[in-house]
């Protein structure tokens, strides 16, 4: 007879487990409903702590730790107050964008709600993008408004990735909205990603999960969708996004390689 | 700068939102966690060359961000600053606009309530392994604590957490625990 210590009931919860010792785990949790009820608390302090600190991931990182990082010139010194920059900002950036962009942001962002609380979007993952993957290519290669297909549709439901905008940010880098959609055109993911001019390295500042459909109930920790969309803003405010590149100008720094 | 270091610098960015994540976990704050994060990249980058290619550099700079942070907690323990209690009302949360997103937002804010009450040590094992996603051996290895240890901890911490928040709240409406 197995004892149960809180400890392997844990591991149990936490799948961390050789297939034989879950097996036995298992087993003598079928005669056993106090252990199952631990087994069920573990699990729920996991989902509780995780989505407790689960915005933290999706909010822009304050310019001065990618200046630190990154060795660059630092133009703040103080976090940038997202709550007194992100609403005027991103109003004026939704207004100058081409009518097509702003209708497909509005889709994309203004009217996301989020699905439920997920890790962050691996196919438009935070950092710099490998190269020859389709989302480099996309960036390096696509105007804004044209849907590229992907080899697969991906696990998160999305078969096609779409440039939304281009800009500058407030250190000069072209930066680009871009946006995974599923097959019915609606945007699941959308991410913000700047090139670095010396490397030509395009580098994702953002991303967030949206969705143009209403959460599934009965989950207790649903963050909002606002959260996520305004993750966005936030991150475009931060960057210094007012304006979108008018098409022509897209289409000259595209041909030059964004020279 | 080469082009590896670069490359090296543009993983620890990549990196940052979860530092600051952990940083948090640890801090309860975000002005004190950022303020971590920050001190433990300007450290990383001043010792690149102890950093072992082919190794995690996430466990790393999860490494140096807990020391940074404990350094922190010593100084300001020296100074006879003994209000250590994480800034629980900037982490409630702000902007709540809809009644539903109020309660769960509430909820959230008093999970990490409890958290920030939890011992140092159990703490630290939750942030890098239940939140971070390390596996028991990685804290161990990276805490030098043997994993038994590390399992123990980690247990402690997760039921002493479910209890407190099965305890009913003493001010139905109010974040427990909030620094009066």
């Amino acid at each position: 007879m197995t004892r149960l210590t809180d400890e392997m009931l844990m591991a149990y919860a936490d799948g961390a487990l050789s297939e034989a010792e879950r097996a036995e785990i298992a087993a003598a949790l079928e005669s056993d409903a106090e252990a199952r009820s631990i087994v069920a608390e573990f699990r729920r302090t996991a989902e509780i702590s995780r989505a407790a600190f689960a915005d933290v991931l999706t909010e822009p990182v304050p310019d001065r730790l990618v200046d630190t990082v990154l060795g660059t010139q630092t133009h703040a010194t103080n976090v940038v107050d997202l709550a007194r920059t992100r609403k005027p900002r991103s109003t004026m950036w939704r207004t100058a964008i081409p009518l097509a962009a702003s209708v497909l942001l509005v889709i994309g962002l203004a009217a996301a709600l989020l699905v439920r609380q997920q890790p962050p979007a691996q196919l438009i993952a935070l950092g710099p993008v490998p190269s020859a993957t389709s989302l480099a290519d996309v960036l390096e290669t696509k105007p804004s408004g044209t849907p590229v297909a992907l080899a697969s549709r991906t696990s998160e439901g999305v078969d096609r990735l779409m440039v939304v905008a281009t800009f500058r940010d407030r250190k000069e880098r072209i930066c680009r909205e871009v946006e995974a959609l599923d097959p019915s055109m609606q945007a699941q993911i959308a991410g913000v990603a700047c090139r670095d001019p010396a490397s030509g390295t395009w580098i994702v500042e953002g991303s967030a999960r949206i969705a143009a459909t209403a959460p599934p109930s009965g989950h207790d920790f649903i963050p909002s969708g606002a959260d996520q969309k305004d993750a966005l803003d936030g991150l475009l405010a931060v960057l210094g996004a007012t304006r979108a590149l008018p098409a022509d100008e897209e289409q000259g720094l595209l041909a030059s390689g964004w020279k | 700068m080469t082009a590896a270091e670069t490359d090296i610098r543009h993983q620890i960015v990549a990196l940052l939102p979860r530092l600051r994540r952990f940083a948090l976990t640890l801090a309860g704050s975000r002005d004190l966690a950022d303020d971590v994060v920050q001190s433990a990249c300007e450290k990383a980058l001043g010792r690149l060359d102890q950093f072992m290619p082919g190794t995690r550099l996430d466990s790393w700079m999860f490494q140096i961000v807990r020391t940074t942070f404990i350094d922190h907690i010593r100084r300001q323990k020296r100074r006879q600053h003994d209000d250590l209690t994480p800034d629980l009302v900037e982490s409630l949360p702000s902007d709540a606009r809809i009644h539903e997103q109020t309660v769960a937002r509430a909820d959230l804010a008093v999970v990490r309530a409890e958290i920030g009450r939890l011992p140092d040590e159990q703490r630290e094992v939750l942030a890098l392994i239940t939140v971070e996603g390390l596996s028991y051996q990685d804290a161990a290895d990276m805490l030098g604590v043997p994993i038994g240890t590390i399992m123990s901890r980690l247990s402690r911490a997760r039921r002493k957490l479910a209890r407190a928040l099965d305890a009913p709240p003493a001010r139905p409406g109010h974040a427990e625990g909030l620094p009066q």
